[in-house]
């Protein structure tokens, strides 16, 4: 996952592993603000980002306020929350409670960790859907059945459909990178990182003086990053002056919303973005 | 013809009244019109609080900066005097409490303008009068039941609410058959009325 991690080559010649530098959100913006570099780009027309890349976008906003003109931060947040980390730690959790995680040295054991991260992934999908979208889609409804069996096969549509999902992301997920990526995630705090030597950093202190548009956008049923998240993101722009435009989009599909064809979505970003 | 002679004749005035590169913040902002005016001939920064998500996207699209809120409650985000001016147009008679609207207006703003339809002008007067039911006029042309408009107000009224909450009328503007008119006898033949306030 990504230009490098976990399972890149170190220099002994074995994979990093668990010797990775745990590494955050602004390291990885970091790392693209270098790409532009490298590419001779000094500002970019617009960055827009959903989920964790929206938390990269307004990264890139705060510490390199004059690489992008607009900022667009789509289902997304300033800081991760003790949901957000709590649901998190379950993932990882499964992950390394997995034998053969093996402390996160199993890329020559031939084995890997796949249960655990397919756990993992169950979990967190649950936190990517609504209890109305769940409903929708599967109800009490059984899978391939007419009767329920009294036993601990996959009998509803819903079980069925995670452990699809878990065990579809063990086929392109390293499960180390997901360690690494979630804890970046959970690390996330804006306002802490431009608070004062004395700490209780306010979040607005992050966009002092930019001159870039910002566009916040949230849907109303996603509760991973619900709204009032979005709404304390664009209160902390609006008291540092900056541009800002912020709206809630009613969609039934909880944070996937985001993902998915949206009518009013796309003229919100066709129109910011021109 | 200019974007601001294009506008709600309320909107024009308060358009004309705006000082040229101020802070301007719209409070129900609708699809952005008068914002858009200002900005463009009048070099102002305009910003906008707009309840409906959609208008808000019309906004977006327009490259305005509107965020989508409820002035009722929303008006409390925005710092202390953050703007030149706080602008409600067509929206105090709607507020659950127009009196606190109009704190948090002269609060996040030096000055405030606000419209509203009069409720005492004489064909609403007469309508209830020889009607005796709530007045469906060319001003206010929504049924008692379906009305937004939860706190219907008069030019006199707001006179007071303003002298109640020690703020000074820097100027008015009177509006009927979509022209103005003068302000002699305004409270009965003003359709549309708009202040400019300050404390």
């Amino acid at each position: 996952m990504g230009s490098s991690g976990p399972a890149s080559i170190a220099a002994d010649g074995k994979p990093y592993a668990m010797r990775f530098p745990v590494i955050t959100i602004r390291d990885m913006v970091r790392g693209l603000v270098a790409l532009l570099d490298g590419l001779g780009i000094e500002e970019l027309h617009a960055v827009v980002g959903g989920s964790m890349g929206g938390m990269q976008a307004l990264s890139l906003a705060a510490n390199w306020p004059e690489r992008a003109a607009r900022v667009l931060v789509i289902a997304s947040t300033a800081r991760h929350s003790a949901q957000n980390i709590a649901f998190h730690e379950v993932g990882r959790q499964a992950i390394m409670a997995d034998p053969a995680w093996a402390d996160g040295d199993y890329y020559a054991t031939g084995a890997r960790p796949d249960n655990g991260l397919s756990v993992a992934r169950m979990a967190a999908h649950i936190t990517y859907l609504s209890e109305e979208g769940l409903t929708e889609k599967f109800g009490r409804r059984l899978q391939d059945r007419d009767a329920k069996s009294f036993g601990f096969d996959a009998d509803f549509q819903v079980e069925s459909y995670l452990r699809y999902q878990g065990s579809g992301f063990t086929q392109r997920f390293d499960a180390n990178s997901y360690l690494y990526i979630t804890r970046a995630m959970d690390y996330f705090d804006l306002a802490e990182e431009f608070s004062g030597e004395e700490g209780g950093g306010k979040l607005g202190d992050a966009f002092v003086g930019t001159s870039a548009r910002f566009c916040i956008v949230s849907f109303d049923t996603d509760w991973l990053y619900p709204t009032a998240e979005s709404r304390h993101v664009v209160h902390a722009l609006n008291a540092s002056g900056a541009k800002v435009s912020f709206v809630e989009l009613s969609a039934p599909n909880g944070h996937d919303s985001f993902l998915l064809a949206h009518e009013q979505l796309d003229r919100v970003v066709k129109g910011f973005v021109e | 013809m200019s974007l601001v002679a294009q506008l709600r004749p309320d909107l024009a005035a308060i358009a004309k009244q705006v000082k040229p590169g101020s802070r301007v913040l719209d409070i129900g902002c609708g699809d952005g019109g008068l914002m858009a005016a200002i900005e463009a001939e009048k070099g102002c920064d305009a910003r906008g609080l707009e309840l409906d998500p959609a208008q808000v996207g019309l906004c977006v699209a327009r490259g305005l900066s509107v965020v989508q809120g409820d002035a009722n409650s929303d008006l409390a985000d925005y710092p202390d005097k953050a703007f030149d001016y706080a602008i409600l147009s067509q929206t105090l008679q709607t507020a659950t409490r127009p009196d606190l609207m109009l704190d948090e207006l002269l609060r996040v703003g030096a000055k405030a303008f606000v419209s509203f339809p009069n409720f005492a002008h004489w064909r609403t007067r007469t309508a209830l009068m020889l009607g005796g039911r709530m007045p469906v006029t060319r001003a206010l042309p929504v049924t008692w039941y379906e009305t937004q408009n939860i706190h219907h107000v008069t030019i006199e009224d707001f006179r007071d609410l303003a002298k109640a909450k020690g703020a000074t009328i820097e100027g008015s503007w009177y509006f009927a058959n979509e022209r103005a008119i003068g302000p002699v006898g305004a409270n009965w033949r003003a359709e549309f009325a708009v202040f400019e306030l300050s404390r």
